[in-house]
């Protein structure tokens, strides 16, 4: 499977004393989020809700691009960002 | 005695500790960024805390010297099935070798393992009302919970704005106990529509129940079957969020907002109401500024050490302070962040 860098936002990373930048490796978007979420098990809560879905105010880019389906194939160096979505005040 | 007054705020929680309540230290922010909704301590005596985000969801904090936390993995959740959102985690009550959280979306969850791991009490998640449960402006939440010390199997729950339930047998039933309380937004079908705001009890006669709700100031004496008003000397409508007492001399304390249209003190008159006589009467403990303060107490944001403390934090993010059970207050020295929760523990 692909290597792929995952970078995480400072509040998910603090809270489980991480860095924010890490490797992982994943075929998919929703490979890689799996990925994080069984190397640092606080953090399924965090971005996914009861449903499994990624939270409405949660964002995720593949590439510098929204993820629209997290089933988009990841290749070597791929980089995927998790970002608080800008709302509220 | 040290006494660890823990402080939860919009942004972060700090620890303020005292050995006679003069000079305080202060620690913090621990979960720097997070909202910080309420505190409590385990069946098997480590601290906890609750997160809530509206971005990242809510989940529950453990520690053993209220500085190094560390969240807890599989915190409440409600089924997926069950088509509810777990949006904050409000309360935590120990009773025995069990921990309660109260939620919202309105909700109650026990664990029996010091919160390792969560279930849901159905009975009361799932009561027969459920469908007409309406959310005050602060959620649909279930915030309080109080336990008979003597026959830990009755509880009392209050959940916004639908009214406190009870139970007889540990949670397997509950029914609404609300009569003589002015409802909010009164159902067709149901005796529900209450919006309860803080819940205080008598740790020697659980059935003797102070309420703050929203629409007054109120006691029982018979475990919530019937509600008397009790606003002698309180300014404005009754108004408010949280109701403490200190165990030590049986002082009730409240703090006593206009209306539910204007959430500030009458006329700018901060001050922390006190009763001394079981809620017949109320009247301003101690001396307060002359000053105009427009500042409010959110409803787990009063706490008492059982032994004539008294501490509030305010929504201007002020914690002010009695040792001696309401004659006298002191302004601690920070500003904080909004403050939704102030926890005093014993150490």
């Amino acid at each position: 499977m692909p290597l792929v860098d995952v970078t995480i936002p400072k509040m998910l990373a603090s809270l489980v004393r991480s860095e924010r930048h890490l490797a992982f490796e994943a075929s998919t978007v929703a490979g890689a989020l799996e990925a994080l979420c069984s190397a640092h098990p606080e953090l399924r809560v965090h971005i996914f809700d009861e449903a499994g879905a990624v939270r409405p105010h949660v964002s995720c880019f593949h590439n510098a691009t929204s993820v629209a389906d997290t089933a988009t194939p990841l290749s070597e160096g791929d980089a995927i960002v998790v970002l608080q979505a800008v709302s509220g005040g | 005695m040290t006494t660890a007054l823990a402080i939860g705020t919009l942004k972060g929680a700090w620890i303020a500790r005292s050995d006679d309540g003069g000079e305080w230290d202060l620690e913090g922010p621990f979960l720097k960024g997070w909202q910080v909704n309420t505190f409590g301590t385990a069946p098997g005596g480590a601290r906890l805390l609750t997160t809530g985000s509206q971005w990242y969801g809510a989940a529950v904090h453990r520690s053993k010297d209220l500085a190094d936390w560390e969240q807890i993995v599989d915190g409440p959740a409600y089924p997926e099935e069950s088509g509810h959102k777990l949006e904050q985690i409000w309360t935590l009550t120990t009773t025995g070798g069990d921990l309660y959280a109260g939620v919202a979306e309105a909700g109650l969850f026990k664990s029996s393992d010091d919160g390792s791991t969560w279930s849901p009490v159905a009975a009361l998640n799932e009561h027969e009302t459920r469908a007409a449960w309406m959310p005050g402006f602060g959620g649909l939440a279930a915030h309080r919970i109080l336990v008979d010390s003597a026959d830990p199997a009755r509880m009392w729950v209050g959940i916004s704005a639908v009214g406190v339930f009870a139970t007889e047998d540990a949670g397997a039933s509950w029914e609404l106990r609300n009569t003589g309380v002015v409802a909010t937004g009164p159902d067709d079908d149901f005796d529900i529509g209450y919006c309860v705001h803080g819940l205080v009890a008598d740790p020697d006669d659980a059935d003797t129940i102070w309420r703050q709700d929203h629409k007054g100031v109120y006691r029982t004496t018979d475990g919530g079957r019937s509600w008397e008003r009790i606003q002698n000397g309180v300014p404005g409508a009754g108004f408010g969020f949280p109701i403490g007492r200190d165990d030590a001399t049986g002082s009730l304390f409240i703090v006593p907002l206009e209306a539910d249209e204007f959430r500030a003190p009458v006329d700018g008159r901060f001050a922390v109401y006190r009763s001394k006589d079981g809620g017949d009467s109320w009247a301003p403990s101690g001396d307060w500024p002359d000053d105009p303060t427009f500042d409010t107490v959110l409803r787990d944001s009063m706490a008492t050490d059982g032994d004539g403390g008294v501490y509030v934090g305010t929504s201007g993010g002020s914690v002010i302070s009695t040792g001696d059970a309401g004659d006298s207050w002191t302004k601690l020295p920070w500003t904080f962040p909004r403050i939704i929760s102030v926890h005093a523990f014993n150490e």
